[in-house]
């Protein structure tokens, strides 16, 4: 392939961020502060590990709090990732090109928070592995009838693949920094990452089999990783969780605040590293177009839930639904629906989807909301369920709100180094677009 | 005395017994097996090392179970129990069930004796002005004393003691006031029916012991009487009230219990009809039934409709009765009150068939009920120098008027003697610690007066004393109590001693002691009752707490933290009040309140009480202690405050002012209104239980389990449950649960096993109440058995829905997915800092569960496992009745039934059987092995 | 411009790669082998104890029966230690004076018990039962091994979980005549398969164990 003059200027353009950093000061600030955040999980993790989960609010009936709907959450968020990069690659959605990069990157440092909390919140952390099926001196094995022990495989398979996907995408890139590296600290670490690659047609032809190959594995995870996150409650015979809408509510739900992420990410880059004409303003329509779609689908999950129990007419589920309307925790159900679904309304007029402040203003409150959602669908279970004799409630305690900020940190500070020292945006798949189309809007 | 010279005291105690020598071998195996079992040096490397015995017990096997009938003493009764040791240390109380009062159950109380006996914060050694010092210390100072008593007739002396029926102690007592004439005996009895004396002064001219026979009956009408309420009563009187009940069921009669209370009572909660009614409104209900039954027309002006309804029920009923036909009497109640309820029982011809009476049990000591007050006039007086405190605790337990704690200061020589360093101990000079009754040589008669004596299960851990033992010192004898109890009965049996001494020990009941019978008549006539007067402002109901009793056993955790049995209170006292009441005052529960009477006054938040009279205001005893460094400083409120010694129970005119502040209530269960719900399900006699058995056939998708041979189950008769906690004790003792506090609890991480649920259902004013134990409910689909990702919740064979603590990882999905919220889990490490003694008191065939697992009740799976290893050893099935649950053993009512329902003779099945069987949330459709008997709603109802 | 890598980085980055996962393996094999090596199951180690007992010598030569000093053996859970007094009974008569045996002595003359090293330890929340197993016909050896053949008492097996399984899953071959528990040789048993080959599976019906049920949890677990 012979490089057109458009090319290197893009390639120029997206390896210039790793080589000679534009605004270091800014970077230094944010990422000084994302590892005090950091501190606060070490902190956080530490406390609980010494004294036990006895730290957090948690009790009887309410067993499970801001870390399971936590899990879940970040678990929702990194969701986009695979679905912009995988899904979108095997449907050919060249617009893809400009945001699967950091999208990627994004859901990698996600399904790492989530993975951690349930391991946090077990009584014996220590011994989380028995989780995982290893010939042992107990002959025990776990019980696959659990939909925790598919919870553990599922998440395990979504951090292998994504970290796949995410790093076969970005070796080729890792070369060009490579060949522009200056100093030769740069060049031999980029050099090792890059995995001597020479760009030759073999290299290419390898590449794109692994690359699709991978995408091909991803693309079940898009729908199966949160279908399952979701039996977590609905195979529990609580009311409020027994519902067959459970599945493609919570796939619905993670595309939504994953999207919502990225629009976030999307924005922040493109103004941060002038990024212009490549994250263009047609990229953050389609966005927000997505945006609206998936949060639409996720109303209807709402929708869908009220009916199931009306419909049901439990009075276990009356009763929840009820409590979900005006009970202790009426407040997480009206702020799930308010700013999940409000705000998105604006999304109808392309007016709005093309003012990237207003989007990322947007994508915030749906992030929001989709937190609020989560720990409703908890709360409203949990805290009053069969027996009018076990009611309770709870309320989290400042070690759980510690180890949330703690998590932010966990995800922020790898992200903050990947967008350092990475290439953000995959400058080779960018160029392939433009070659065919000229134009990377119009794809 | 030193530890050696103890050791001597106890080979020569064991010397004279029948089979001493293998009694004193017990008793040196336990300086082995309690070193082996931590009492010196816990921790890992501790179980590492194997001690065995220098010397074996004869046929002891190495961690063999022994059982002696004993009896632990609660208010001066005896509460006959057999004693489980397990090489040689105590670790569970049973009901004895060779016992006549007992028949093998026992009350929350005497479960939880045992933590009372290991109670790490025991007073441990002699302590002058505070300062602990040798036992020699004081003997010479006691030595002294009675030099100078003999020279002066014993005057200024004083002995405090609290309820007595030992026969050893009264005979010492009596001894030493023939000593020195001039000194006298009172009596502290702060939760005594001292009311019930009087009347019965009055009726009879003597006291006498109501013995009343519920099982004879077939009508009770209670006026403020729990009789199924705590107490050293409780126990019999559960079992013939269940006897009544189960004759009900079985169609034979349609025994009735009518009640009219202030505040709800366990009785109350029993009762077929429930009357709210104020203290005052009682005594005009009682005059108008006592007219009515004479001229046979109830004047039922200025009653409501339903007063005047429940008390013409009331008399249709026991005219209909005649002779079996009981009407009780609060002990709480004026004497005058509790006279004429007897004047009605005797106009029914009652006395003799369901009022029996006897001797008094109790000895009263010289002034009766007045003993306390003239005490304090004495003290006043200046006639008291020498005062001597044995097992009582009047600084705290005695009504405010009274101000012990000042006037103890005006007394020149003061002497305690106590389990506890209580409020008493530290006003006096002396504090001299007593033996626990589970560790000593005594006797006690039971309520219906029968001895037991009292044979230590284990030999004292600490430096301490027998009651009996001090007094003897004090008169100058330097012997063990063990002999001193065998001098009184050697006496008493002359010739016939050993045979009947041994006999007494292993069945643990004297033969032929009951108190002898007595069939009296009423003299006089009944005296005028003053008319209610007009309320003015509100009344003040003082009761024991259904917890701590008068505050004697606030020091034991166990007591503290089971729920009380309405409330669900735990760790303290609220101020009930009636929810009209706090409508009109704007009140929430938490609310922290002022209630004062006269000058006296305290402060604490309140609870709205379904069912509660308006105009009442209900206080307990036992909290608001005030002794430093106890496991009750600071909990609750002091009732006694508000006691005046004449008039100590019902106190009109009080004021309430809103402090306005709030404080947290550690309750168990926050929401107990039913709501229309049918956890608690009601049937008319004779007719099945709404959809109670089609559970059975509900649809699922797991294939139905084999029913394998033995198969467990368990059913609870709702009709027969009077809530009264024996049940969640027994569980606790049994199953080493720990005890979390008042934090905790707060915090809805109480750890019980087996909790008791409290239902309000109807209006608020006067609802129905219903109690509901709820232990696991072994689903045979079990929820938690398919959320476990570890297999930890498994099932067994024979049914048992196990929890395998070594293999729980602490996921918790098992309790998010148990509809009955039964499992417990260990948010902290509630075991690794226990003291030592804790850890000797522990059941070693239950795992003691650590840190981030989840628990929860086993159906007792180490029993189950131990009938199963004999039978299998046998070559035989485990028979009924081999295996009996904690809870089962420990309930008065027999309303838990626990054995193979694969067996169809067995009693378990025979209930599942029964019409009135339902299951608790069939709508899940989990298949619970747990099922419960519906109650039976009021026959009077049928009537329409 | 310049050349960054060799020629030959390539391959030396690939060996790395190789190696990273020949690492990971080995690693897990070490693992797995400690879990069962003798180091952590302390088979064949010796304690030290107070009185450098002598099961050969007692057991073996002597020929003196487990359950003369292991005396609950068959009646209860534990098999029980001997007290001092028991040793006494026959030390009071042989080697009163060896000075091997002063720790005896001090102990019944203190009144203090003998502190022995535990050699056959489970953990606190196995409950194991001597008597049933014994009463099975399932022999001291079989747990204890030739004791008649340890100067110093060690462990003879690892008392791993998957171990006592191993039996609970198949008890057949594991039981002999209750009568002869204690006999430590039964090397000729399975020389004769002919008598024997068939006595666990008929026993195992005569006492009516049920394999599935044995292998429960709350068979050991409370």
């Amino acid at each position: 392939m012979s490089e057109t003059a458009s090319d290197t200027r893009i390639t120029a353009e997206i390896t210039r961020i790793p080589l000679h950093y534009p605004h270091m000061r800014n970077w230094w600030l944010l990422f000084g502060f994302s590892l005090v955040l950091l501190g606060c999980f070490f902190v956080a993790a530490g406390a609980l590990f010494l004294n036990g989960v006895g730290m957090w609010g948690n009790n009887i009936p309410v067993n499970w709090g801001l870390a399971i709907s936590n899990y879940v959450w970040f678990l929702g968020i990194g969701h986009a990732g695979t679905l912009i990069s995988a899904l979108l690659l095997i449907t050919n959605a060249r617009w893809r090109n400009s945001l699967n990069r950091f999208a990627e990157a994004m859901t990698l440092f996600a399904v790492v928070c989530a993975g951690l909390y349930p391991i946090l919140h077990l009584g014996r952390p220590w011994l989380f592995y028995w989780m995982a099926p290893y010939p042992n001196t107990m002959t025990l094995y776990p019980q696959f009838k659990s939909p925790l022990s598919w919870d553990f495989f599922a998440v395990l398979t979504y951090l292998t693949v994504s970290l796949l996907f995410w790093y076969i995408g970005i070796v080729p890139d890792l070369a060009s920094v490579r060949d522009r590296a200056k100093t030769r600290r740069a060049q031999v670490l980029y050099g090792l990452a890059a995995l001597g690659w020479r760009g030759s047609a073999r290299h290419w032809a390898r590449w794109q089999q692994a690359y699709r190959l991978t995408a091909a594995i991803a693309v079940p995870l898009v729908v199966s990783v949160h279908s399952e996150i979701s039996l977590l409650f609905a195979a529990g015979p609580i009311p409020g969780w027994t519902s067959t809408v459970f599945p493609p509510y919570f796939v619905m739900g993670a595309a939504f605040s994953g999207f919502a992420v990225v629009l976030m990410i999307a924005v922040t880059l493109r103004h941060a590293l002038s990024l212009r004409d490549i994250v263009t303003e047609r990229h953050l329509d389609l966005l927000a177009r997505f945006l609206l779609t998936t949060g639409l689908m996720t109303a209807y999950g709402y929708v869908y839930e009220v009916f199931d129990a009306l419909y049901g007419g439990q009075k276990q589920d009356l009763a929840t639904l009820h409590d979900r309307f005006t009970g202790l925790y009426a407040y997480s159900y009206w702020g799930a629906v308010i700013f999940n679904f409000v705000p998105l309304q604006l999304l109808w007029f392309r007016g709005i989807r093309a003012r990237p402040a207003v989007l990322f203003l947007i994508a915030t409150s749906v992030v929001v909301g989709m937190w609020y959602e989560r720990y409703m669908l908890l709360m409203t279970a949990l805290y009053r369920d069969y027996l009018v004799s076990s009611w309770g409630e709870y309320h989290a305690s400042l070690w759980e709100w510690l180890l949330f900020a703690g998590m932010i940190g966990v995800f922020l500070a790898p992200f903050l180094l990947f967008v350092r020292f990475l290439p953000v945006i995959s400058a080779f798949e960018v160029k392939e677009a433009l070659r065919e189309t000229g134009d990377l809007s119009h794809a | 005395m030193t530890a050696d010279r103890q050791r001597e005291r106890w080979e020569r105690a064991a010397a004279g017994r029948p089979g001493g020598v293998d009694r004193r071998t017990v008793l040196k195996a336990m300086a082995a097996s309690l070193a082996l079992a931590g009492l010196s040096g816990c921790g890992a490397q501790a179980d590492e090392k194997a001690l065995p015995y220098v010397r074996e017990p004869e046929g002891f096997t190495d961690g063999g179970i022994r059982w002696y009938a004993t009896a632990a003493v609660f208010q001066g009764y005896a509460q006959p129990v057999l004693g489980k040791t397990v090489s040689g240390r105590p670790i569970k109380l049973e009901g004895n069930p060779d016992h006549p009062v007992c028949g093998g159950a026992t009350d929350a109380f005497t479960q939880a004796a045992l933590l009372g006996l290991y109670d790490p914060a025991r007073s441990q050694a002699p302590r002058r002005e505070g300062r602990p010092v040798a036992w020699s210390l004081f003997e010479r100072f006691a030595d002294d004393l009675a030099v100078r008593l003999d020279q002066e007739k014993g005057r200024g002396l004083r002995l405090l003691t609290g309820p007595l029926s030992s026969t050893t102690m009264l005979a010492q007592i009596a001894a030493m006031m023939r000593r020195w004439p001039q000194a006298r005996w009172h009596v502290s009895d702060p939760a005594g029916p001292a009311e019930w004396r009087r009347a019965s002064r009055q009726l009879f001219g003597r006291v006498l012991d109501r013995q009343p026979a519920f099982d004879k009956a077939e009508v009770v009408v209670s006026f403020d009487g729990d009789f199924l309420g705590p107490g050293p009563r409780q126990t019999p009187n559960a079992r013939k009230f269940a006897e009544a009940r189960r004759r009900r069921q079985a169609g034979k009669g349609r025994f009735r219990l009518l009640a009219a209370e202030p505040v709800p009572s366990a009785t109350g909660v029993a009762a077929d009809g429930r009357l709210v009614a104020s203290p005052g409104r009682i005594g005009r209900l009682l005059t108008a039934l006592a007219e009515g039954l004479e001229s046979g027309t109830l004047p039922v002006a200025g009653l409501s409709r339903r007063q005047s309804d429940w008390l013409c029920d009331a008399l249709t009923a026991l005219k209909a009765a005649g002779p079996r036909g009981l009407v009780i009497a609060g002990d709480y109640l004026p004497a005058d009150l509790q006279a004429l309820a007897m004047r009605v029982n005797h106009r029914l011809g009652s006395f003799g068939e369901t009022m029996r009476f006897s001797e008094p049990v109790l000895t009263a000591p010289p002034d009766g009920e007045e003993s306390l007050s003239v005490l304090v006039r004495d003290i006043d007086a200046g006639a008291v120098s020498t005062l001597m405190v044995v097992g009582a605790n009047p600084v705290y337990a005695a009504p405010g008027d009274l101000d012990l704690a000042r006037r103890l200061k005006t007394v020149a020589t003061t002497i305690h003697a106590g389990t506890h360093r209580d409020e008493t101990a530290a006003l006096c000079q002396w504090h001299l610690p007593l033996q626990h009754d589970l560790e000593s040589w005594g006797d006690a008669r039971a309520v219906e007066g029968s001895v037991s004596i009292l044979q230590p299960l284990v030999r004292p851990f600490y430096d301490v004393r027998a009651a009996a033992v001090l007094l003897a010192g004090l008169m100058g004898r330097n012997v063990s109590d063990r002999t001193l109890v065998e001098e009184t009965w050697r006496e008493r049996w002359g010739a016939d001693f050993p045979g009947r001494w041994q006999q007494a020990l292993l069945e643990g009941r004297a033969a032929d002691t009951a108190a002898p019978a007595v069939l009296p008549t009423p003299v006089g006539a009944a005296p005028a009752i003053v008319p209610e007067t007009a309320a003015e402002g509100l009344t003040l109901v003082i009761r024991p707490d259904a917890g701590v009793w008068d505050g004697c056993l606030s020091d034991n955790a166990w007591a503290q933290e089971t729920p009380r049995p309405l409330s669900k209170v735990t760790w303290g006292n609220v101020i009930g009040i009636g929810p009209g009441l706090a409508l009109e005052r704007g009140l929430e529960t938490g609310d922290v309140v002022t209630v004062s009477v006269g000058r006296a006054s305290l402060a604490g938040p309140v609870r709205i009480t379904p069912g509660h009279d308006d105009g009442v205001v209900s206080v307990t005893l036992g909290y608001g202690r005030r002794h430093e460094g106890g496991l009750a400083e600071g909990l609750g409120h002091d009732a006694y405050a508000l006691q005046e010694s004449t008039d100590r129970w019902q106190r009109g005119g009080l004021r309430l002012e809103p402090a306005g502040r709030r404080e947290a209530i550690a309750t168990t269960q926050p929401h107990q209104a039913m709501d229309g719900f049918d956890f608690v399900r009601t049937v008319l006699p004779g007719s099945a239980a709404p959809d109670g058995k089609h559970a059975e056939e509900n649809a699922s998708f797991y294939p139905k389990a084999p029913v394998q041979d033995p198969s467990w189950g368990m059913v609870i008769d709702l009709d027969l449950c009077i809530g009264c906690n024996a049940c969640v004790t027994a569980c606790q003792a049994e199953n080493n649960v720990p005890v979390v506090g008042k934090d905790l609890i707060v915090e809805g991480r109480e750890m019980h096993w087996l909790r008791i649920d409290h239902y309000h259902d109807g209006d608020i004013a006067d609802p129905k109440h219903h109690f509901q134990p709820v232990p696991c409910m072994h689903c045979e689909d079990a929820p938690c058995e398919m959320g476990c990702p570890v297999n930890a919740a498994v099932h067994s064979a024979d049914g048992l829905n196990l929890q395998v603590y070594n293999r729980c990882i602490g996921t918790r999905t098992c309790s998010s997915y148990c509809p009955y919220k039964v499992r417990r889990f260990n948010w902290f490490d509630f075991t690794g800092n226990d003291p030592e003694t804790i850890r000797a008191m522990r059941n070693p065939d239950v795992t003691v569960r650590s840190r981030g697992v989840m628990e929860k009740c086993t159906y007792c799976v180490q029993r189950i496992a131990e009938a199963r290893i004999a039978a299998d050893r046998q070559g035989r099935d485990i028979q009924e009745g081999e295996v009996v649950a904690a809870c089962q053993q420990a309930c008065p009512t027999t309303a838990i039934v626990f054995g193979n329902i694969a067996d169809n003779a067995s009693a378990v099945s025979k209930g599942k059987a029964d019409p009135r069987n339902y299951t608790l949330l069939a709508e899940a459709n989990t298949r619970p092995r747990t099922t419960y008997l519906a109650r039976i709603s009021d026959p009077g109802e049928e009537k329409g | 411009m310049a050349q960054i890598f060799t020629a030959s980085a390539d391959t030396r980055l690939r060996a790395a790669a190789l190696l990273a996962v020949v690492a990971v393996v080995m690693a897990l094999v070490v693992l797995g082998g400690y879990a069962d090596s003798s180091y952590a199951t302390l088979v064949g180690w010796v304690e030290h104890q107070p009185v450098p007992f002598s099961h050969q010598h007692h057991a073996g030569d002597l020929g003196i029966d487990c359950r003369y000093c292991h005396a609950s053996a068959e009646t209860g859970a534990h098999a029980g230690l001997p007290s001092t007094f028991t040793c006494m009974t026959c030390h009071s008569q042989i080697w009163t004076g060896a000075p091997m045996l002063a720790p005896v002595r001090a102990s019944l003359a203190s009144g203090k018990p003998l502190q022995w090293q535990r050699v056959a330890r489970l953990p606190d929340y196995v409950y194991f039962d001597h008597s049933i197993h014994l009463s099975r016909g399932v022999p001291c050896v079989t747990c204890h091994g030739r004791v008649d053949r340890m100067p110093l008492m060690s462990r003879s097996q690892p008392f791993q979980m998957q171990w006592c399984l191993d039996c609970h899953r198949n008890p057949a071959p594991h039981l002999r005549p209750p009568a002869e528990i204690t006999r430590m040789d039964w090397s000729n048993w399975d020389e004769e398969p002919g008598i024997h080959a068939v006595y666990g599976e008929l026993m195992t019906k005569v006492y009516g164990i049920e394999p599935t049920k044995l292998t429960q949890c709350n068979i050991c677990h409370r």
